[in-house]
Parts: C-alpha cells; structure tokens; sequence
C-alpha cells in the first residue's frame, strides 16, 4: 500500500517537482524498500534512452523561410523609400536652383532644369541601391 | 536555465532563431512526415510574430508550444478527416519518412509516443524535449498542474513497455 503511493510519486521526485517534505518521505522510504529502489532505476534508465534522442537539423530551406518572418513585406519598404525620396527630390531642386542662381550669374532657367534632373537622376540610382 | 532578463528584450528574429528548430523537431514528432512539419512550424512563427510584441517575455515560449500544438491538433484533424483512422488525433502516417540521420534511436523514440493518446504524447515531449516544469506544461495544455502529474505518470508506464517492445536497448 506504502509501496503504490510512494511509486506513483517517483517521476516528480525525479522531476523535482515534490516539495520538500514529499521528496523527504520519497527519500526514506527508499533507503528501505528495495522495490521502490528498482521502480525508480527503471524510471531513470527510462529518462536515460528518451535524452539520447537527437533532434534533426533544422532543414535550411525552413531556416531562411523563418528567419524573412521578421523582416516587411517589400512593399510597405518600398512605400518608405518613396516617400524619403521625394523629400530629397524636392531639397535638390531647391539646392539646384539656389546654387545655380548663386554661382552660375546668367544662366537660364533650362540649365537649372538640367541640374535638378541630374541630381534626380543620381538621387533614383542611389535608392535603387 | 532560462535568463528572463536576457529574454525581456530578445528581438523576434532571436527568440525565431533560438526556437526554430525545437519547434520543428517538436511538431515533427507529432505528425512524423517533414514536409508537413516544415510547413506547420513555419505557420507558427507567422502566427506568433503577429502577437510577439504583446506576449509577455517570460510566457513567449509556453505561448510558441501552445500555438504549435494547436496547429498540430488541427493538422491531425484535417488529415484524419478520412473516418477509417480517426481513432487519434495523431494517427501516423503509413509509413514513417526515412530519418535523415538514420538514427534507429530516435526513430524507436518516436514509434513509441505515437502510441501513446495526444495529451501524454505533449506532455511527455514538453517534459523531455522541451525541460518545461509542471506549470509550464499545464500552460500549454490547458489543465493543471495535478492533471499533468498524472498524464505524466501514465505515460511513463507506457512508454517503458513500448519502448521495450521497439528496442532491446533499455535495461529493464
Ligand atoms: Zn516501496
């Protein structure tokens, strides 16, 4: 009868999870029950075979697919950089227009047209970096 | 041990690379075919990104293995819609896929938790695979902790005999 109860909690005591007191009359009563003593050699050759277990390697196609999850759709990228782009479009023709004004005395307003493109130009290869 | 400090602020790109492969080997157990296994995990990083910023760091992992188990409970289902082998919800396949490492071992391992019913199959995954305590299997499985003790206790009992039968290896 002692034998049964004490049987039934040789997993959590292996497991750790009995409290103090349980693992305590776990403790004595194996000292002296042979019984219980083979129960719990068995239960730990038992978690003996099931640690050998080798998990497989993570295939490398799951790998790359789980490591994108992270990362944002393409689209919603390439809406952000629109967006800094235009930002930079808009400072280049203004930057254009003032440099051109301020260095190049005379010059009409085709070749300022000429410098804001360049600089757009320049601009869209380097975002399409 | 897990360092919950160090957890608090793993990015999602981390907690996917530190668990990605105990997930897949875990739900590789359960349905015991590797395209499907490589489909399901993938399916449960897509779903817990969605929820990772609002999932407390120290309950990110029970939440991976419930959501793993979720999605392994249903892919059983649906595959055992067929009525003629609907006595699990994780009846095997017909035949196992070779293991990639030919390792007879795991293979024993596997045959022998396929025979146990799905509660005690988890359970006993989580207990080994996975080192989770008590508490953290009952958050998994939705029972408590005195219900895992004793899912726990019946499945060792079957999985020695099992075992037994599938291998010589273990002294008993
Ligand atoms: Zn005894």
């Amino acid at each position: 009868m002692q034998c049964e109860r004490i049987e039934q909690r040789l997993g959590a005591f292996l497991d750790g999870e009995l409290s103090p007191a349980e693992a305590q009359e776990v403790r004595a009563h194996l000292m002296a029950c042979t019984s219980c003593q083979q129960a719990l050699r068995e239960l730990k050759s038992l978690d003996a075979f099931m640690s050998d277990y080798e998990d497989e390697p993570l295939p490398p196609t799951l790998e790359r697919k789980l490591a994108a999850i992270g990362h944002k759709p393409m689209r919603r990228l390439r809406w952000v950089r629109d967006l800094s782009l235009a930002a930079s479009v808009a400072a280049a023709f203004y930057l254009g227009i003032f440099v051109s004004g301020e260095v190049a005395d005379g010059n009409n307003a085709d070749d300022v047209f000429a410098f804001g493109q360049e600089s757009l130009y320049s601009l869209y290869q380097e975002a399409g970096r | 041990m897990i360092n919950v400090e160090a957890m608090s602020s793993e990015s999602f790109e981390r907690f996917s690379r530190r668990n990605g492969g105990r997930v897949f080997n875990y739900v590789l157990r359960m349905v015991r075919n590797r395209e499907d296994a490589e489909d399901i995990t993938q399916e449960v990083f897509l779903a817990v990104h969605e929820k990772f910023g609002g999932i407390a760091p120290e309950a990110r992992d029970a939440y991976l293995f419930r959501a793993a188990y979720n999605r392994t409970v249903n892919f059983a289902r649906s595959r055992n819609r067929n009525p003629e082998v609907q006595q699990s919800e994780f009846v095997e396949p017909a035949t196992e896929d070779p293991p990639a490492n030919d390792d007879t071992k795991n293979a024993a391992i596997r045959a022998a938790m396929s025979r146990l019913n799905d509660n005690e199959r988890v359970a006993v995954d989580l207990k080994y695979f996975q080192n989770m305590s008590y508490g953290q299997i009952a958050g998994v499985l939705d029972i408590t902790p005195a219900a895992v003790d004793s899912l726990l206790i019946r499945a060792r009992r079957k999985l020695k005999t099992y075992i037994s039968q599938e291998t010589q290896d273990l002294v008993v």
